[in-house]
């Protein structure tokens, strides 16, 4: 893929969303998500003519966030905060947040870190089986797994609302 | 949701589009005569809808937007970083490569005479106006012999060329944008190349645009 501007802004229109929701069902805290999408857009920017050799955009941009999540969740428990569960948010957040995002998200975080983490790139990330085993670093049989037993998990949590 | 029939687990794939076609159909054919599986696919695609509702901060975007506008291209040199215009860093980068192919290019590695002129030109926002340039800068003072060797030189694929600045023969580079040029000329060949910098949100990639091309000295 050739990045030039026009290519950055589709990609950045394209994905940001992805990584956004991505970031914020791994973590649950929008003002983490929001620094883990600029920082995963950031180090995309900083590849310089590296960038043009990345065959698939999308799932590297997931990759970082996927480790900027994970150095997140280190940083916490060095700090002894509890990564796991919904952080509360600010009045800001809550305005743009509604109850039934607060449920979904609730419900995803309280799935085993595999299923979060494949669910999610699915859902939220947009990307294939392949793609996830890839980032991952699973078989696509576990992606097939783990996606089935993330949603069958989640239909219980979420059984009123679906 | 109820798995069980055991083709159930195969649903979550089906609504995936990650089955093949022969699957697909296969599947499509059993969930219309499968009550556990028709149900199956209604509750994994009620809980895809639901799922979607968790969506990003709407001002994030334009918020993360703007701070990405904001950072500087940066390089390093000796483990220290330096903040240069883009310009002048990939001007000189640009420089030091064409030397370096250039005098490999020609098998000369002592250039006689040198001379390198720096300018920089506004392409015209329409076709009928001209371009404006500024001032040109010359590392010496040798403008009659670069105007006979410019008149002289033919033009020479090297292999890295792209294409060249005129501003006519690059349309990859949008009107109005401000295009840095350096020539370096030796007795033996021109190397001319530019960089052009519209937005500053995307740097280095935009480098592209500009071109790098040989002409030899007769």
């Amino acid at each position: 893929m050739l990045m030039n501007n026009s290519g950055f802004e589709e990609l950045y229109s394209k994905q940001f969303d992805c990584v956004y929701r991505y970031a914020l069902a791994l973590t649950g805290r929008h003002a983490l998500a929001e620094d883990i999408t600029q920082e995963a857009f950031t180090r995309l920017l900083n590849n310089g003519f590296a960038i043009k050799r990345i065959e698939r955009p999308a799932a590297w941009l997931m990759r970082v966030a996927r480790n900027l999540a994970m150095e997140s969740f280190r940083d916490q428990a060095r700090a002894r905060l509890q990564p796991e569960g919904v952080i509360p948010m600010n009045p800001e957040q809550l305005f743009f947040t509604n109850e039934i995002q607060q449920r979904v998200l609730s419900a995803v975080r309280t799935l085993p870190e595999a299923q979060r983490d494949c669910l999610s790139l699915r859902e939220y990330g947009g990307l294939s089986y392949e793609e996830i085993a890839d980032v991952m670093g699973i078989s696509i049989d576990q992606v097939k797994v783990q996606l089935f037993r993330a949603r069958r998990n989640l239909s219980k949590h979420l059984e009123d609302l679906t | 949701m109820n798995s069980d029939c055991p083709q159930a687990s195969l649903v979550s794939q089906l609504i995936d589009n990650e089955l093949s076609d022969g699957e697909r159909t296969s599947l499509l054919e059993h969930v219309a005569r499968c009550e556990v599986c028709t149900r199956e696919m209604d509750n994994l695609k009620r809980l895809r809808s639901t799922l979607a509702l968790l969506s990003a901060d709407p001002s994030a975007k334009q918020r993360i937007r703007n701070a990405l506008s904001s950072k500087k291209t940066r390089m390093t040199f000796a483990g220290r970083r330096l903040s240069v215009p883009l310009p002048i860093a990939a001007t000189i980068m640009l420089m030091l490569g064409a030397s370096v192919i250039g005098n490999a290019y020609f098998g000369f590695f002592r250039p006689v005479r040198e001379q390198i002129v720096y300018k920089s030109v506004y392409l015209p926002n329409q076709v009928s106006e001209p371009a404006k340039e500024t001032a040109e800068v010359k590392t010496t003072d040798d403008s009659a012999a670069r105007q006979q060797a410019t008149a002289n030189s033919q033009s020479i694929d090297s292999g890295v060329s792209r294409k060249r600045h005129n501003g006519v023969n690059a349309p990859q580079i949008e009107p109005g944008a401000k295009l840095f040029i350096a020539t370096l000329q030796t007795d033996r060949y021109i190397a001319e190349f530019s960089t052009t910098t519209k937005y500053r949100l995307y740097p280095i990639p935009k480098i592209y645009s500009g071109g790098l091309n040989f002409s030899e000295q007769r």
